[in-house]
Formats: C-alpha cells, sequence, structure tokens
C-alpha cells in the first residue's frame, strides 16, 4: 500500500496513525543536535521560566537551574517577579502553558 | 539491548495526546531508561510482529488506555492499546524466567475508568493522569521509585522543571529551520534524540 504524504494529511485518522509519523521528514541532525545541547548549559544565561509547581502554585526559576528562585499562588505575580528581576539583566522571561510548552517569550533588552 | 534500561511505551499516537508523550519521554529518558515505541519501528514489516519482538526486550512497560474510549460522539475507541497490553501480560505470565521479571505500568486519564472498560486488570499497576503531564511524570517517578526501592530515584519537580527548560531550547534553536508546526509534529525518533543529548549536557 502506498501514501501519498499530501493526500493523507487530509485524512484524519491516517494523520493521528503511527505510519503518518514515519513519513514526516527527520529534523535530527549532528548540528542541530549540538546546537540544542549546548542551550542546556548556558555560560550567561538572562532567561528567567514562569512554570507551573506544585498544587495550583507557580514557579520562577533561572535558565539551567533545577530550583525554583521564588514560588507564587498565582501565576501573574510569578510573571511579575520574572520581568521585574529580566528587567534588571535585560533578559526575557519564558512563560510556559500547564503543559510545558511555550506560551509567551517577552524580551526585556532595551 | 539493555533489557533492564528498556520501556516500552503502549499509548496514542494523536495529537492531544503529545503533550503527555514528549513529557513521558523525556522523563525516561532523564531516568536513564531507553524509551521504545512501535512509532520508530521502520514500516517494512509486519507491525505486530515488531511489537512483541519489543515486548521481549523490555523490562518495563508502560500502557494508557485514556484513549480506549470514544473521544468524541459517534467516534469508535481504540482498541490497539488494550491489545498490545494484553501481549505484554501474557509475555509476563508465560514467558521465561527474564520475562517474568517484567514490570508493567497502566496509566489512563480518570481514576478507575478501567472498571468500565477492562476490569480484568485489576490487580496491576494503575494511576491517573488527569490528562496533565506534571501529574504523568510524578505517577511514573513514583512507579519507578516504588520498583527501585533500594535506590534514590530524582524527584519529579526536577524533571518537570528541566522539561520545561528543554522545550523552550529545542523551539528556541529550531525556530530559525522549522516552523512552530513543523516543530510540533516532529517525528517521534527526532524528539527522543534531542531529548538525549540535552539530557547529556544539562547533567554534566
Amino acid at each position: 500500500m502506498k501514501f501519498d504524504k499530501n493526500t493523507s494529511s487530509k485524512n484524519s485518522s491516517l494523520k493521528n496513525s503511527y505510519i503518518y509519523d514515519m513519513l514526516k521528514k527527520s529534523m535530527f541532525t549532528k548540528k542541530l543536535g549540538t546546537k540544542v545541547a549546548v542551550s542546556a548549559r548556558p555560560l550567561n544565561s538572562r532567561k528567567y521560566h514562569v512554570i507551573t509547581g506544585d498544587g495550583q502554585k507557580w514557579n520562577v526559576v533561572a535558565d539551567g537551574s533545577t530550583r525554583a528562585t521564588r514560588v507564587f499562588t498565582t501565576k501573574l505575580s510569578a510573571i511579575e517577579f520574572a520581568r521585574e528581576t529580566a528587567i534588571k539583566i535585560q533578559g526575557e522571561v519564558i512563560i510556559h502553558k500547564k503543559t510545558g510548552e511555550i506560551e509567551e517569550r517577552v524580551s526585556l533588552a532595551r | 539491548m539493555a533489557f533492564d534500561q528498556n520501556v516500552f511505551i503502549n499509548c496514542p499516537f494523536d495529537k492531544d495526546f503529545k503533550p503527555l508523550l514528549k513529557a513521558l519521554i523525556f522523563e525516561l529518558i532523564y531516568l536513564g531508561f531507553t524509551p521504545k515505541l512501535s512509532q520508530t519501528l521502520s514500516s517494512s514489516s509486519i507491525r505486530i510482529i515488531q511489537i512483541k519482538d519489543l515486548i521481549k526486550t523490555c523490562k518495563f512497560s508502560i500502557h494508557d488506555l485514556s484513549r480506549s474510549k470514544a473521544m468524541i460522539a459517534g467516534e469508535l475507541p481504540r482498541f490497539n492499546m488494550p491489545y498490545e497490553l494484553g501481549l505484554d501480560i501474557g509475555a509476563l505470565e508465560y514467558g521465561g524466567r527474564k520475562l517474568k521479571t517484567k514490570r508493567i505500568l497502566i496509566l489512563e486519564t480518570e481514576r478507575y475508568h478501567y472498571q468500565k472498560v477492562i476490569s480484568d486488570i485489576a490487580g496491576q499497576d494503575i494511576e491517573n493522569h488527569d490528562d496533565d503531564p506534571k501529574t504523568l511524570i510524578t505517577k511514573v517517578r513514583n512507579w519507578f521509585s516504588a520498583n527501585f526501592s533500594e535506590e534514590t530515584i530524582v524527584g519529579q519537580r526536577v524533571i518537570w522543571i528541566a522539561y520545561n527548560q528543554f522545550i523552550d531550547d529545542l523551539n528556541n534553536n529550531l525556530s530559525a529551520t522549522y516552523t512552530v508546526d513543523e516543530i510540533e509534529e516532529m517525528p517521534i525518533g527526532d524528539f527522543i534524540k534531542f531529548s538525549a543529548v540535552w539530557i547529556r549536557r544539562f547533567k554534566e
């Protein structure tokens, strides 16, 4: 059986299948892998992440760290703190959704 | 292949499940395991034969039955996941000495949903994740911790914080080459490779 990727994209059941995933073009290259890996341990990070924490709490975490700088009861107050901290170093605030995906990036460079 | 490190993942591959699948894959690699999915297999031979081979090479298995119900009105539930779970339990029950050491975790969205659809699995390790990646990470981490009672397993907070940073780094570094949708729909095999290189560096 031959699958045409363009045709199959209209077919939601195939699009949801493992076959569709295998038809997709590979994205990983050694060069891109190295680029992604290097950013795991930045030499001079200027990023603060706003991440969901335990219960209904929200954490502000400096990039490269595994511990929260501060914990807040609301997302809004976590974002406010992250902005205030990042603005001092002309950094960036990365606001995450509850799924871990990116909701918004806020650059505070002048 | 290292039987003790391999984890067979039997789960849905649809877009809605992808945030859960990505979090699970990242967690397994972070904990030092090797995720094994049928999705990364070659399409050249019969899939079920390959799945049976995968089951034989994995000490651990994580089965997600959360889509074994109609997700929208008129849609049929998926039966592949319960079928593969049955094969895995069969391997444990009727397999040789090595396969008798298998450990199986069953995940579902709502607690006790399995009682309505597949009550014969009562007595297995069953946890619910509420369709929340952070809850899934916690449940899976705690299950491994119970299976390695002599060892200290890294806390779920650490894994969750690392995962969020990885997602940012992945999107940030790939955005010059790929669109948001392309990154979102990345083949799982590639997601595994990017996770592995990032985690190795993060832990240095």
